[in-house]
């Protein structure tokens, strides 16, 4: 586990101790969508995905792979990191990414690092 | 869409065609189908009506009954009219899914024809598969023939998706003796059944994207239990709803009234018969040879089993000595069939109990005649107190 406190909290939950009478009339739905937003998925994984700025090139292809929206880009549209705190190190930016296909590893963009807990 | 009917039709339909026929002038979102006797032609007719552009509707082939549940399931949270067909071990394959549609309160129509399950394998019918989903949360309106078949579905929609109700509603029908017997069936205006259908209201779609929900969520036990509550509100508000509908069907239409019972011959009756579906026909004919007889005898036909319309069977039970109710199921273990057990305990806090027996019947579509029902009601007094099976062979 994370140094850090697990915490699960999220705005949109029906508050505890809520009478059946006044949840959703229509059927069980959550209404202005429920998400996991600050649900902290990236304490579970077992790598670090890194990214080295001098050798991203901007491309943003990274982006549309990445199925949890952990690419960060700044105002200028540079990509700017990676939220590490909702990453699950599925691996799909690193395939995609063209830097990555440089045969010198130390020209690579993203990348995982093993031992992710203590560097966290 | 074009038009097919432009006035009230009087057409030679199986419960099936009916069915198909219904659909067709509802012209539903999505179709989910995957075939399986009795109700196979429901799902051919109805392609054919997609092929012929007669319908705006996505008719998803798909590999099995859980899928076709499955994609009702996702098309009505997409906030469209969703609908299939089915029965028996389709019903069972779907049985883990349609849980999950009365709990997220879709809209859902499901079409079912009533046939036993295996083993050992049979594709005749009797109301096991329906009655093992009884408790699923569905509305249940059960035809006696093709006429109530159509009448019915073009309720079902209207009852579903009412903002008190929203809840799936399966509409069955007997296997074989309803969806493949023809009659003489009264097929309204495309333009009049549109209208009396209406438009669909869409409550909380997944595609809208300006008012996002989240359908399908996990509960912990400390609201489990409230949503369960919460969710039994719309088929409770269905019975009242139903009655409602049906009697803007029967202003509409100019047929049918509102009662969720049919009776028969009830008026100065001492034996009334309670039966679903399409034994109501046979039974018809065993009251009016009974009381050529001078035995004055009456049937009640529930039209609904869920909601079950408990006060209006109390009411109309209680003028009687003797009811005899027929169960086309197999009690498997219980004392007696469903039907029974649960008019039975309507009379516990009655002080006046009416005498009680059972019967159990065409099971696999064992036959049973007009003359068979005359000969237990004649000799009612003499039956004993578990259920009593007609034309079972005996040692």
């Amino acid at each position: 586990m994370s140094k850090k406190k697990f915490k699960v909290i999220c705005s949109n939950l029906t508050p505890e101790g809520t009478s059946w009478q006044s949840l959703e009339k229509e059927g069980h739905v959550v209404k202005n969508a429920g998400n996991s937003e600050l649900y902290e998925t990236g304490n579970w994984v077992p790598k670090k995905l890194v990214f080295v700025k001098e050798n991203c090139i901007n491309c943003g292809l990274c982006w549309p792979v990445c199925p949890d929206s952990c690419i960060l880009f700044d105002k200028n549209g540079n990509m700017d990191g990676i939220d590490l705190m909702h990453c699950k190190d599925c691996g799909f930016c690193i395939e995609a990414c063209p830097a990555n296909k440089n045969p010198d590893p130390k020209k690579h963009a993203l990348f995982f690092v093993e031992d992710y807990q203590d560097d966290f | 869409m074009k038009q097919k009917f432009t006035k009230q039709t009087e057409l030679v339909l199986d419960g099936n065609h009916s069915a198909a026929e219904a659909l067709r002038q509802i012209n539903p979102d999505v179709f989910g189908f995957y075939p399986i006797t009795p109700t196979s032609y429901i799902g051919e007719k109805f392609s054919h009506f997609v092929a012929d552009g007669e319908v705006d509707t996505e008719y998803v082939c798909v590999e099995s009954e859980h899928a076709a549940m499955s994609v009702c399931i996702g098309a009505a949270a997409a906030g469209s009219r969703a609908c299939t067909a089915t029965a028996s071990q389709g019903l069972l394959l779907m049985n883990e899914v349609i849980w999950n549609a009365s709990g997220m309160r879709l809209p859902i129509v499901l079409i079912n024809g009533n046939r036993s399950l295996g083993a050992p394998l049979s594709i005749h019918c009797d109301h096991n598969d329906i009655m093992s989903v009884r408790d699923a949360g569905w509305i249940q309106l059960f035809a006696e023939n093709a006429q109530e078949m159509y009448d019915f579905l073009l309720c079902a929609y209207r009852i579903a998706e009412d903002k008190k109700v929203r809840t799936p509603i399966m509409v069955c029908m007997d296997c074989f003796q309803t969806t493949h017997t023809k009659i003489n069936v009264l097929i309204e205006s495309d333009k009049a059944v549109q209208k009396f259908v209406g438009e669909h209201l869409v409550l909380n779609s997944l595609l809208d994207i300006e008012n996002p929900v989240s359908y399908g969520t996990f509960d912990k036990p400390n609201f489990y239990m409230e949503h369960r509550r919460a969710q039994l509100e719309g088929i409770k508000n269905a019975e009242e709803k139903t009655k409602e509908i049906f009697d803007d069907f029967a202003k509409t239409f100019k047929r049918g009234n509102s009662n969720l019972l049919d009776e028969y011959q009830t008026k100065d009756a001492d034996i009334a018969i309670v039966v679903l579906a399409s034994t109501a026909g046979t039974i018809r004919r065993t009251i009016n040879l009974l009381r050529s007889q001078g035995l004055k005898v009456g049937m009640i036909r529930p039209k609904v089993f869920r909601p079950f319309p408990a006060n209006d069977l109390l009411t109309s039970l209680k003028q009687f000595k003797r009811v005899l109710i027929l169960d086309r199921m197999s009690p498997a273990g219980a004392t007696h069939g469903t039907l029974c057990s649960e008019i039975s305990a309507l009379f516990y806090e009655e002080k006046i109990c009416p005498q009680i027996k059972n019967v159990i019947y065409g099971l696999g579509s064992r036959e049973t005649t007009f003359e068979d029902f005359a000969e237990i009601v004649r000799d009612f007094d003499n039956l004993p107190q578990e259920p009593k099976w007609i034309n079972l062979r005996e040692d």
